[in-house]
């Protein structure tokens, strides 16, 4: 039933959802859109979304969109994702609202089942909150019926490459201005070493504090740190000799071999260009 | 639109370039959904050009089009930007990305490409977006502009692309592009999600500190290989040429020789002299072959090497980390 419906999300949904929120117009306290992907059994995957302009008459409440921009740019998706079809919708806010009903039932003749995802970007828990939802009818049949909102749960899927941008991208926190540039590797594997260390001293001195008694022992704890000490392969001298040094000299080879051919393809041009006998006809 | 008041000697009107997260992440996307397909995935850029630098906005992918038909699809694009024009997002096509493997993205129809964008929006960029590496640990993102040497001679014939042009331009296989920085930013309220998401992130992060270099290194070099047959081909056509020339100009001597000698036989018996004869005609001059595409095979090749430079630097690094490991474990 729904209660085993996953939601997975990939990041560059939310992170659209974040800018179409940041460009709504002044009148707008929240905004919503489609949302788009695949279904899988159980499991339903977001990997796209887009904004639908809304407006909610003042008279009587009732909540109109903007069906055709839909329409429009879900065609114009379908060119270049093909596999990607409506799967739910996506409305910023706190909770829930009274306009989810018909705007879950418009989405209801889109495709079977639409998930909801509602993304809480005025912060009010302290944090950013990103909650999934699955309407589902309740009520004692041939009596007073009604539809409620229940939680499903949210998680983030991310591609391979995904996953590196977002560990760059999670960078731009921790610098005033907001942004941050993306780095050379060898710069990176400083960087990286420098956090191993941190990491590394940090266990230390936990577990200095428990043998000195100052924390109690917690056996899993220990279990994880004699993994992580396993983890380095046990090799002798000579064996890591050989292969340190095999590898150390593939490497400068390329290297060499790659500095020549940058000289030699420099050489290359220079003495086409000065040769004085280029073209006798002219 | 762009513009005018500062000009560095690229004739670039910005100094650096300006991505938002969301930038980073669609062309990402865009690329690793697009991989299997035999045609690079491609998609245009959005934004505004602000004080001194360029701002990326949003992105949209170009849908693949069949052969025969124009590289880029004008309705999508016309109604793609109609679109975003209507939910308040920047609507200016300020350039393109491209996917590139290990960065070999120096082809004509690349710069060709590249040129008509720049012909027609003065501040347009070209993105390279590298899956290899950025799967393998290293996000590549690199922005570039033709530099005005460039345009100059992309703007002539591929004919008329001679050596003597090439020279007069003062223009070297290493000044086609001129690389623009990148800074990635994100506003306030994404900066909120990153921490959200950094909560909720998947166990698996990528390894990118795994010792095995043998894959990468093979790939690099099979690209280095192909590209530096590829010169070899253009310098032996240009050789070809140059001998060709000199054999040309030697048959025009001995002709001019003859008819002189006829000439002057024709004289001493007292008859008119042979009709001049245009020369030209007789001796077509051959057209040297077009200097393009050694350019950009020697372009290509400058950039695999520095890219296998520091391929091998950061494996070095690794290999040396591993070996202090070993060592403390040997000693404890």
């Amino acid at each position: 039933m729904v209660l085993n419906l996953t939601l997975k999300v990939h990041p560059v949904v939310l992170f659209q959802i974040i800018n179409a929120y940041e460009r709504r117009n002044l009148d707008r306290t929240s905004i919503l859109g489609t949302l788009l992907g695949t279904i899988d059994k159980n499991c339903v995957e977001v990997s796209n979304c887009f904004v639908v302009p809304h407006s909610i008459s003042p008279q009587d409440g009732t909540v109109s969109i903007e069906m055709h921009i839909a329409d429009t740019m879900y065609k114009l998706n379908k060119q270049v994702h093909p596999a990607e079809v409506i799967v739910g919708w996506w409305a910023t806010g706190f909770e829930v609202t009274s306009i989810a009903v018909p705007i879950n039932d418009y989405y209801a003749r889109q495709c079977p089942k639409p998930v909801h995802i509602l993304v809480d970007t005025t912060c009010r828990t302290g944090k950013l909150s990103i909650k999934g939802f699955v309407q589902v009818d309740i009520g004692v049949p041939d009596r007073s019926q009604g539809a409620m909102f229940s939680p499903i749960p949210v998680e983030l899927l991310t591609y391979p490459p995904e996953a590196v941008a977002v560990k760059t991208l999670l960078k731009t926190r921790l610098t005033p201005s907001g942004k941050t540039e993306p780095r050379a590797e060898l710069p990176q594997i400083t960087e990286a070493c420098g956090d191993m260390e941190e990491a590394l001293n940090f266990v230390l001195n936990y577990v200095e504090d428990v043998m000195a008694d100052r924390i109690a022992a917690d056996n899993s704890i220990g279990r994880n740190l004699l993994k992580l000490v396993q983890t380095v392969p046990k090799m002798n001298t000579s064996e890591l000799d050989n292969m340190l040094n095999a590898n150390i000299k593939d490497l400068l080879m390329s290297m060499y071999l790659a500095q020549l051919t940058r000289v030699q393809v420099q050489l290359n041009e220079k003495l086409l260009m000065s040769s004085t006998n280029l073209n006798p006809n002219q | 639109m762009a513009l005018r008041g500062r000009r560095n000697e690229f004739n670039c009107p910005y100094d650096y370039v300006q991505m938002d997260g969301l930038v980073v992440m669609k062309i990402i996307k865009h690329c690793y959904e697009e991989r299997s397909n035999i045609d690079t995935p491609r998609g245009g850029l959005l934004g505004l050009v602000i004080e001194n630098r360029l701002e990326l906005t949003n992105t949209f992918p170009f849908p693949f089009t069949k052969a025969g038909e124009e590289a880029v699809d004008e309705e999508y694009t016309s109604a793609m930007m109609m679109h975003m024009k209507k939910i308040n997002q920047d609507y200016l096509h300020v350039g393109w990305y491209q996917a590139c493997e290990l960065g070999s993205f120096v082809t004509t129809e690349f710069v060709l490409a590249q040129q008509g964008y720049q012909d027609s929006i003065e501040e347009s960029i070209v993105v390279i977006y590298d899956p290899q590496k950025t799967d393998k640990g290293f996000l590549t993102i690199k922005a570039y502009r033709l530099t005005p040497q460039a345009l100059k001679l992309l703007a002539e014939n591929e004919n008329t692309i001679t050596p003597e042009l090439v020279k007069s331009l003062h223009l070297s296989y290493e000044r086609l592009f001129h690389e623009v920085p990148v800074v990635i930013r994100n506003s306030p309220l994404a900066n909120a999600l990153c921490c959200t998401m950094s909560e909720m992130k998947p166990a698996k992060a990528t390894q990118f500190l795994d010792l095995g270099t043998a894959s990468v290194m093979e790939r690099h070099m099979h690209s280095l290989l192909e590209k530096v047959d590829e010169l070899h081909q253009e310098a032996y056509k240009m050789n070809k040429w140059q001998m060709q020339v000199s054999k040309q100009q030697q048959e025009k001597a001995k002709y001019i020789h003859q008819r002189n000698m006829e000439n002057a036989t024709r004289q001493a018996k007292g008859e008119t002299a042979l009709p001049e004869e245009d020369l030209a005609k007789i001796f077509r001059p051959i057209p040297p072959p077009s200097r393009l595409p050694p350019m950009l095979a020697s372009g290509q090749i400058e950039m695999s090497c520095q890219q296998v430079n520091s391929f091998c630097s950061q494996a070095l690094a690794k290999l040396f980390i591993s070996e202090s490991l070993q060592e403390s474990k040997t000693d404890a």
